[in-house]
């Protein structure tokens, strides 16, 4: 009995180590084509075979803010937990309101699509970036 | 003899402690202030950021809010928010937060009333206490009045079945013309949780 706990354990610790707490991280700007982020990177092969970043749409609101849109899609047939996360820089590249964004959750159901929506914090943000990772 | 083995006995067993002592230590660093926290189904910071992020975003996008921010940037004040929840919950600091983040934005300017006497004591000072050089002092009657109130809501519903938990959050916001009483925007955010106990781990 002991053991075959033991070997559970083991192999729920060997699982928990296999999702990785990175993920995928994209760049967009207003000029972009909405069909490709302008920089995709992927830490998470696993992840990225799972979940696909869609689209990435942008605009300026009539209050000169950006406001963006970001279409996740779950490619497996069961739900899947993930959280992410904006970040807003300005026509320097200077991180706007650094820190101030937490992590979303969201539950994204099989062979489906949700989009992530976010306001920049003020009207200085040109470029956004969006990390999306699994919630462990 | 009997002495010497009972001072043996005393000095084996505060070794022992401290040897103890030494294995069990705690181990302490920075965690992410922003990083999603599933400790329990209580009211928790995650909670507090959605609510926030969500709320912020929907008074800035609101297009009669627009409409009124565009051109200048109108005075509010915030009411309380009302913990209908049975947990305690510092509902305060779900409205700093929110203010911080509006006030940030650039279309919105903040009184606090729970300053009020504070800034009476000190106008008094100023003004009364002759202390204070008068053409420095600060005039009275020169505050702006607040044209927007903004109020609010927190309220949970709490479900229990053997082992699992279910908690449904509602955080509703608005805001209100003074002058008129018009509710002038209102958002709600929804939040679920639930909790189940399992006999194996994970």
């Amino acid at each position: 009995m002991k053991t075959y706990l033991l070997i559970g354990l083991l192999i729920s610790a060997i699982g928990l180590s296999g999702c990785a707490t990175s993920g995928m991280e994209a760049e967009g700007k207003p000029t972009d084509d909405p069909k490709y982020a302008k920089h995709l990177v992927i830490h998470n092969e696993a992840l990225a075979a799972k979940i696909i970043i869609q689209e990435m749409h942008t605009r300026t609101a009539r209050s000169g803010v950006l406001e963006v849109s970001v279409v996740l899609a779950n490619l497996t047939s069961t739900d899947k937990n993930i959280q992410y996360r904006f970040s807003w820089y300005d026509a320097d590249n200077f991180e706007v309101e650094q820190g101030s964004r937490a992590w979303t959750p969201v539950i994204l159901h099989g062979k489906s699509k949700t989009s992530m929506q976010a306001l920049a914090p003020n009207p200085t943000v040109t470029t956004y970036k969006v990390n999306v990772k699994e919630l462990k | 003899m009997k002495n010497l083995n009972r001072v043996g006995i005393i000095a084996i067993s505060t070794l022992l402690t401290l040897g103890l002592s030494g294995c069990a230590s705690t181990k302490i660093g920075y965690g992410d202030a922003g990083a999603v926290e599933t400790t329990t189904t209580d009211f928790g910071s995650t909670d507090l950021q959605m609510i926030a992020g969500k709320m912020v975003d929907s008074l800035l996008t609101f297009p009669p809010i627009v409409d009124i921010t565009n051109k200048r940037r109108p005075v509010m004040f915030v009411d309380t928010i009302k913990n209908k929840t049975s947990e305690h919950i510092d509902t305060e600091s779900v409205t700093d937060t929110i203010s911080s983040k509006i006030l940030r934005s650039g279309k919105f300017r903040f009184v606090d009333m729970t300053k009020v006497e504070a800034i009476q004591k000190q106008m008094a000072y100023q003004n009364e206490s002759g202390m204070v050089k008068k053409s420095s002092a600060m005039n009275m009657g020169r505050q702006v009045g607040a044209e927007y109130m903004m109020y609010g809501n927190l309220s949970s519903i709490v479900k229990r079945a053997g082992n699992s938990k279910d908690v449904y959050y509602k955080f509703t916001l608005k805001v209100m013309h003074v002058e008129s009483g018009i509710v002038e925007w209102s958002d709600e955010k929804e939040i679920r949780k639930s909790a189940k106990k399992s006999f194996f781990g994970s």
